[in-house]
């Protein structure tokens, strides 16, 4: 199983934001953890939608398989 | 007030000009690539809402630039002219070469120059600049995460609209709103800078007290200028950033705006001085990644990193040898 760029990316992201944290003045650390909360809902949601993607395929993937497995002459 | 502090401001509502001309190319950018107005009268509206900002905003960061920047003893009128010399040489260069840069961050790295100039790195205020650090890279983040939120809720509140010419169109209406909302935030952040250079100016010739808050004619002046210099506009920005970044449709302009004008409205409040121009491409970006990454084309948003990661050393040695002369002949 592998997770795509784009749930990383917002993983990375979350990871930017979180990493601010010390450097930000405390007032606006809000800010850093609000943002890193945002990116990691996303990239679980897109790491979720890519999963459920995979799995849509193979579906579709299978009864073509099953048919080429009924006309072997093909 | 002297001939030398007239000519300085004249400077500064200069730097304030071409920072419309440069900057504010960004409010209009996604108006006119998604033709939602043509570029002449795009223009015209968002001038209008540069200026409108100053009566909606406070001067937060005005004051951030003016007295946490640099330590107050070291502002003079040699070090303040030399970091405008230094943010406005910087800006024409990337300009020039077709570059949207911030001028903000020029106008911090200019004063910064400037100053270390003058007296050594005693000059600095480090609690200042780490702000302004922290969110140059915080601010496009939030512009692109906003961003992306946006698209993803008008995909779900509009996916089952099957009529996409009709979408389209209210999503134009949108957009003159968005834009507007965006030239507001623009104007309040970016006519503040000039407006705390300024201010910093004043203080430092004690036309008015160390505390005290920026006068309305500084106020007032500062907005013309900025929007005098968005009528003149910087067409080479608009391009860069309508069209290359990524392809925008009205309803990912409307987001794109929508995400950077929060993302300003809440620095100009919070008194920190962000770049339009990062906030704005983290926005357009993240409408971009709503597709899939490679919708955004990297190259291009890569050139720009580059530059805003050349933009204060950059200005900041601009200042700093601007600065010699003055220091040995005055």
């Amino acid at each position: 199983m592998r997770i795509g760029r784009r749930p990383l990316f917002f993983f990375i992201l979350a990871a930017i934001c979180l990493a601010l944290v010390f450097p930000t003045p405390s007032e606006f650390r809000l800010v850093n953890l609000a943002m890193a909360g945002l990116a990691i809902f996303w990239a679980i949601l897109l790491a979720l939608e890519e999963l459920s993607g995979i799995k849509d395929a193979n579906r579709r993937a299978k009864p073509d398989q099953s048919r080429r497995e009924d006309r072997p002459n093909d | 007030m002297n001939t030398e502090v007239v000519l300085i401001i004249a400077v500064a509502l200069a730097f304030d000009f071409f920072n419309g001309f440069h900057d504010a190319a960004n409010s209009i950018a996604t108006v006119v690539s998604t033709r939602v107005l043509s570029p002449r009268f795009a223009v015209a509206w968002a001038a209008f809402f540069n200026f409108a900002a100053f009566l909606i905003f406070g001067t937060a960061v005005a004051s951030t630039i003016a007295k946490d920047v640099v330590v107050q003893d070291v502002l003079s009128n040699g070090v303040i002219f030399a970091g405008l010399v230094g943010a406005i040489l910087w800006d024409v260069i990337t300009w020039y070469i077709g570059l949207p840069t911030s001028s903000s961050h020029a106008l911090v790295g200019g004063m910064a120059g400037a100053a270390v100039g003058h007296a050594g790195w005693r000059a600095l205020i480090a609690s200042g600049l780490q702000k302004i650090a922290v969110f140059i890279v915080l601010s496009p983040i939030i512009g692109l995460l906003l961003g992306f939120t946006f698209m993803v809720a008008i995909y779900w509140a509009f996916h089952r609209q099957g009529k996409v010419e009709k979408l389209n169109h209210g999503f134009r209406r949108g957009q003159l709103v968005s834009a507007a909302a965006f030239s507001l935030g623009h104007g309040a952040n970016d006519a503040q800078k000039t407006m705390g250079v300024i201010l910093a100016l004043l203080i430092a010739n004690h036309q008015v007290a160390a505390t005290a808050s920026v006068p309305l004619w500084v106020v007032l002046s500062a907005h013309t200028a900025i929007g005098l210099g968005t009528l003149f506009g910087g067409w080479r920005i608009v391009h860069t950033m309508g069209s290359k970044i990524t392809k925008l449709q009205p309803a990912s302009g409307m987001a794109a705006e929508t995400a950077a004008a929060a993302t300003l409205f809440f620095t100009a409040h919070a008194g920190i001085p962000v770049s339009t121009t990062h906030t704005i491409t983290g926005a357009i970006v993240g409408t971009g990644t709503t597709q899939r990454l490679s919708a955004v084309r990297w190259g291009v948003a890569g050139r720009v990193v580059w530059a805003w990661l050349f933009t204060i050393p950059a200005s900041f040695a601009i200042a700093w040898l601007a600065y010699l002369p003055i220091k040995t002949f005055a």
